[in-house]
């Protein structure tokens, strides 16, 4: 036993000295994913989306839900950078614009008609082949998207896969509830 | 010199032989025992070993946070810093902005979209990301409202201004959780034969009701 002591010492040591090493790259933040290579793709699609979102807001206020519709689908059109280049807050943006455009188009079904299923395609378009919630931090504008969804599917009939939808959607605003509950009671 | 004479003295008394070991210096004599030699070892280095991989542990985890903490109440700074530095630095600023941004959301506080707002931008869609938190929720909120917000937490209220936006969020969120429970209860509804529809109403209305003592308590 006292011969093992100094090597228990040291790889007791060795185990302690990495684990502080990790606890504090954890907590200094070196240990958060790398950032983007090109966030400025990040920044000009955010400068741009929010100017459209005011855009919009002054378009409908003067009863010109056709110019907003057209003002979101021609930003749907563009090319988008994609999550590798720009970072995943490029997938939230991107929900937060095919939420508002699908709301406006199911509240305003008499401009430029879509159908359900065509309304449906779009959300599985902003959300991608084989969407998962863990796919992305949870956020309102996600949490909107798939909401949206499940309307979409209700209307089709599709019940129990609006079910899922709207499941995944109220499981993201639980938990976006508790983290700003959380936040008050600190 | 006395204390070396004592030393040579203690070693020709058996009886105090013990005592050297603690106060031996590094050269040990060759004659010792190896059992003396690694109690010597153990309690010469087994503390130093200790507190080395400590203080490695310690500094290299307080490095960052040291050189983080350094500046971050002028951002107006570190940003005219990042211009004159590499690419990699931009990339580091425009992680630790998008850090704090997300904890200053999260915090209730509305952002704004002005100079330092091209990292703002980047969350710059969300004009209302409080206000608008919601699934099936309606349009954005106009920008006045995120504007007047900017103005309290200038204005040095901050923690009011805070409070009320964390609070906004709350009851946005709580109209979202509540929206999505008539939905999905009315959908239960045409599938009575269905536990699992039951099961996920009965889920979303606790949680409706959660919601709602949340917000009627924070306003």
């Amino acid at each position: 036993m006292n011969r093992r002591s100094p090597t228990l010492a040291l790889v007791l040591g060795l185990v302690l000295g990495g684990l502080l090493t990790y606890g504090g790259l954890h907590l200094g933040g070196r240990l958060a994913p790398p950032a983007p290579p090109h966030p400025e793709l990040l920044m000009t699609l955010g400068q741009t989306l929010d100017a459209e979102h005011h855009r919009v807001d002054l378009l409908l206020d003067k009863g010109d839900v056709a110019g907003a519709i057209a003002g979101l689908e021609g930003l749907r059109a563009a090319t988008w950078p994609s999550a590798e280049e720009a970072g995943e807050t490029v997938v939230v943006l991107r929900h937060d614009l095919y939420g508002r455009l699908l709301r406006l188009r199911i509240d305003n079904p008499e401009v430029d008609p879509r159908g359900p299923s065509e309304l449906l395609a779009i959300a599985d378009e902003a959300l991608g082949a084989g969407f998962a919630v863990g796919d992305v931090e949870g956020n309102a504008f996600t949490a909107r998207l798939l909401g949206i969804r499940g309307e979409l599917l209700e209307k089709l009939g599709r019940d129990e896969e609006a079910l899922g939808a709207y499941e995944q959607a109220l499981d993201i605003n639980r938990a976006l509830l508790q983290d700003a509950l959380g936040q008050g009671g600190s | 010199m006395e204390s070396t004479d004592v030393l040579s003295r203690d070693r020709s008394q058996p009886g105090v032989r013990a005592l050297p070991e603690l106060v031996r210096p590094m050269n040990i004599p060759a004659e010792s025992s190896p059992c003396a030699q690694r109690l010597f070892a153990r309690r010469r280095f087994g503390p130093l070993l200790w507190a080395l991989t400590l203080g490695v542990g310690l500094l290299s985890g307080c490095a960052k946070k040291t050189s983080e903490s350094a500046a971050p109440e002028a951002p107006g700074e570190d940003w005219g810093r990042a211009e004159r530095d590499s690419e990699s630095s931009v990339e580091e600023l425009e992680r630790r902005l998008g850090a704090e941004e997300r904890r200053l959301r999260s915090a209730g506080v509305a952002l704004p979209t002005g100079p330092s707002g091209a990292v703002a931008g980047s969350n710059a869609g969300a004009p209302s990301f409080d206000a608008e938190t919601s699934a099936g929720a309606p349009e954005s909120e106009p920008a006045a409202e995120e504007m007047e917000s900017v103005e309290d937490v200038g204005g040095g209220d901050r923690g009011t201004a805070r409070d009320r936006r964390r609070c906004t969020n709350v009851c946005d969120l709580s109209r979202s959780i509540c929206d999505l429970e008539a939905q999905i209860c009315s959908l239960a509804e045409r599938h009575v034969d269905d536990r699992r529809y039951s099961e996920v109403c009965e889920r979303a209305s606790a949680d409706c009701r959660v919601a709602q003592e949340a917000c009627n308590a924070c306003t």
